[in-house]
């Protein structure tokens, strides 16, 4: 097999996400041939795939080295060292890439990318948008393309647009997980859980994207539950009252006001069901079970609740019911104030 | 102990004068393990070593000597005896097809192509496949344990096969195909082997390496042939390996010419120009997720089998294959399974590759051989991680979050028993 024949295999390899496999024929036809260049920037591409970004940005700069007019060896220099967090390199690079070929959408796709994830240049929204609306113009049958230009809408606070875009980029690509994720955080931010809850489903059984697909469920079971905090300061109301109008005794009293209470939580936890796909139901709760922060969020909105029972439940405490609630109240800051800690990590961890 | 014949003797006494002549003392090493007597020539290539630490032939007449105590001329077993023919001695003890076994789980698959039999058009391609299709001799029951996947299996796929009277009463025809999925390294080749040798059929066993070509069509045109080749000679079961390359997500799949194997491989499935009676299709992937859907519908590969980590009966099966020709001693083989509970195939096998590989760096070091005991493997299977937990990982989102019509059901099942859900 020649050089050449190798490097095409190993393409084909890579596309079918064998890349070990295409790893092992790069190298012998590198080997070979040690000056080529299109053999360096299908190694850089295979690097880059398996998250090996120092090596890819390596392999990039050899084809480089050898035909500093390689394109795709300047795109896979720009991918790997915003991977790498270089971003004034990587966006020299995707300028380098685009002006070898300024017709290919990769370029200014990759540029697009480079400025969005950039902190430095949260602001430039504009050459954001303007490389990411090119990229949709050459290519408007790449998924990629689309989910871009909803980035840049999404951050415009063009939410309608934003949709759009990452509907139409899983209408070209129904695998693609970044557009499905975004389209999911739309759909949850207008209240639509059960959507937003399918769409982090499948992120979530995808196999890169499992982290952040369950971490966003996490945050959908978290926005349910915080729901349930009026059920809980309405238990506590009921509670003082109850517990100031018939301070000794009263347990027909005291019954049918923990009937009460019981029914306003069971009354959420219909409501929170039905905003979670059947088949879902389960294995969220799996998912939520060992969360940290998600029981931490229960124990703060329940905080109320508890207290109310307790009022009920123990007519002795009925006199200090004051002091109950300050109890609560302290509970439930320090419940949310710990669980706000660890999503932030959480979050940090996912990004 | 044998008498040493003149050259050793004379070597001997050159020795005994140049104690670190280390050339000498392995050339004396070798006649002696030509003759059999490998404790003398593991003690001289011991003491070579002492000499010369880094001497690869010395290492490489050690793995001779300690890996292959029997004589080397001895022809390999067959895979299965012919009826009434005397069983070998060890297969008198154990059933277990070994020779199929250690090729499953060093996932090697023998390269199908011969030569492109029509290349200058002469050939005619129904004298002579031009894939090579072989004769599975093995049986379900050489399948050491894995009780549960044999049930599964012969419930799912082989019972309606086997019955033709019920097929026809039943209007079921005899085609089909099966998906075996699982971790890696847990035995799927072999099973499909097994089920090919259960229907009495031939075997061709295809993967992607044998697929691909590089030119655009030629990959389509070898699947072609796959299943042109095995409806020549049905009854006949093609195993695809890897499946989820052949058969990978066409939405998946931007650049690639792939997609058109994909689409060649329904065509072929489905048998719309050809008939597919007496075709049998087994797959194997270590990621369903990642298998078109298309192939999934009814009439293709409809039906799905978990292939589990091997259980303790089978696991005690694959680590005495493994030590089989190793020098051993007090292995308890019985506590050794129990300890790796979730390891693959392939992990067991790299246990005893450790253990073996700790004995004879001692001995070496020491100068005196020892046998390998459980202290090795114990410390191996400390030492050993196994493969699989990345596996259930991902299996485990797919099964709990993509379950769409209980596909995964089994795998779900497996990971609440396991407790890893």
């Amino acid at each position: 097999m020649t050089t050449a024949e190798r490097v095409t295999r190993a393409r084909a390899l890579m596309d079918l996400g064998r890349h070990t496999q295409a790893r092992g024929l790069l190298a012998e036809a590198l080997a070979e041939q040690p000056g080529d260049a299109a053999a360096w920037s299908a190694m850089a591409r295979c690097c880059y795939r398996t998250d090996d970004f120092e090596e890819a940005l390596h392999a990039a700069d050899q084809a480089l080295a050898h035909n500093p007019a390689l394109a795709a060896a300047w795109r896979w220099r720009a991918l790997s060292l915003a991977e790498l967090k270089r971003w004034p390199e990587a966006h020299r690079a995707a300028s380098e890439a685009i002006g070898r070929e300024p017709h290919n959408w990769s370029g200014h796709m990759i540029m697009a990318r480079g400025l969005l994830a950039d902190p430095a240049r949260g602001g430039d929204d504009q050459r954001a948008r303007d490389a990411a609306l090119r990229a949709r113009e050459l290519a408007p049958h790449e998924a990629e393309t689309h989910f871009y230009a909803g980035r840049v809408a999404e951050r415009a606070g063009r939410q309608a647009e934003a949709e759009a875009c990452y509907r139409e980029a899983l209408r070209l690509n129904p695998e693609q997980r970044s557009a499905r994720n975004q389209l999911a955080l739309i759909q949850m931010r207008r209240g639509d859980n059960y959507a937003a809850a399918q769409g982090f489903a499948a992120v979530a059984a995808s196999t890169k994207g499992a982290e952040l697909g369950i971490h966003n469920l996490k945050v959908v079971a978290v926005r349910l539950i915080s729901k349930a905090r009026w059920v809980s300061v309405a238990a506590l109301v009921v509670a003082d009252i109850g517990a100031v109008a018939v301070p000794d005794g009263g347990w027909a009293v005291r019954a049918a006001l923990l009937a009460v209470l019981a029914a306003g939580w069971a009354v959420w936890a219909v409501w929170a069901a039905r905003q979670v796909p059947q088949q879902l139901r389960g294995p969220l709760l799996r998912t939520v079970r060992g969360s940290a922060y998600v029981l931490l969020v229960l124990l703060g909105v329940a905080a109320f609740s508890l207290a109310a029972f307790v009022l009920l439940l123990v007519p002795a405490l009925a006199r200090y019911w004051v002091e109950v609630v300050f109890g609560a109240v302290v509970v439930q800051l320090s419940a949310l104030r710990a669980a706000a800690v660890l999503v932030r990590r959480a979050k940090q961890r996912v990004e | 102990m044998a008498e040493d014949s003149p050259l050793i003797r004379s070597l001997r006494s050159a020795l005994e004068a140049a104690p670190a002549d280390v050339p000498l003392r392995l050339h004396l090493a070798a006649l002696l393990l030509d003759d059999g007597e490998f404790e003398q020539a593991v003690a001289e290539i011991a003491a070579a070593l002492q000499h010369d630490p880094g001497s690869a032939e010395a290492r490489k007449l050690m793995l001779r000597a300690m890996g292959a105590p029997a004589p080397p001329a001895a022809p390999p077993a067959p895979a299965a005896a012919p009826p009434g023919a005397e069983p070998p001695p060890e297969a008198a003890s154990v059933s277990f097809d070994w020779a199929s076994a250690e090729q499953q789980l060093s996932d090697t698959v023998q390269p199908r192509f011969i030569e492109p039999a029509a290349a200058d058009g002469a050939d005619d391609p129904g004298d002579e496949p031009a894939w090579d299709i072989e004769s599975s001799q093995v049986r379900l029951a050489d399948v050491g344990g894995m009780t549960e996947v044999k049930q599964r299996l012969e419930a799912a796929f082989l019972a309606p096969m086997r019955n033709p009277e019920l097929r026809r009463l039943y209007g079921k025809s005899l085609r089909g195909g099966l998906l075996l999925y699982g971790p890696p390294g847990c035995g799927k080749t072999f099973i499909a082997r097994a089920v090919a040798g259960e229907l009495g059929a031939k075997f061709l066993s295809v993967s992607l390496s044998d697929i691909l070509d590089m030119y655009i069509g030629q990959s389509e045109r070898n699947l072609h042939d796959v299943f042109a080749a095995a409806r020549a000679n049905a009854p006949c079961v093609i195993f695809l390996d890897e499946i989820d390359a052949v058969g990978g997500k066409r939405s998946s799949m931007r650049h690639n010419a792939m997609r058109g194997t994909v689409n060649q491989l329904l065509l072929e499935l489905d048998g719309a120009q050809h008939d597919n009676d007496g075709v049998f299709v087994l797959a194997a992937t270590n990621s369903p997720w990642d298998v078109d859907t298309a192939l999934r519908r009814p009439g293709r590969l409809d039906r799905t089998l978990l292939v589990l980590p091997p259980d303790q009966q089978a696991r005690e099966s694959v680590l005495r294959y493994h030590l089989r020709d190793r020098p051993i001693e007090g292995v308890d083989l019985v506590k050794l399974a129990k300890k790796t509970d979730g390891w693959s195939g392939a992990d067991l096998a790299h246990l005893c590759e450790t253990a073996a590989e700790a004995a004879l760096l001692d001995s070496a070091a020491s100068g005196k051989v020892r046998m390998i005991g459980m202290p090795d493997l114990l410390a191996a299977a400390k030492e050993v991680r196994p493969s699989i937990e990345s596996w259930f990982t991902a299996a485990r989102n797919v099964a709990m979050f993509a379950n769409d019509g209980g596909t995964y059901d089994d795998l779900l099942a497996f990971l609440k028993r396991t407790r890893r859900l």
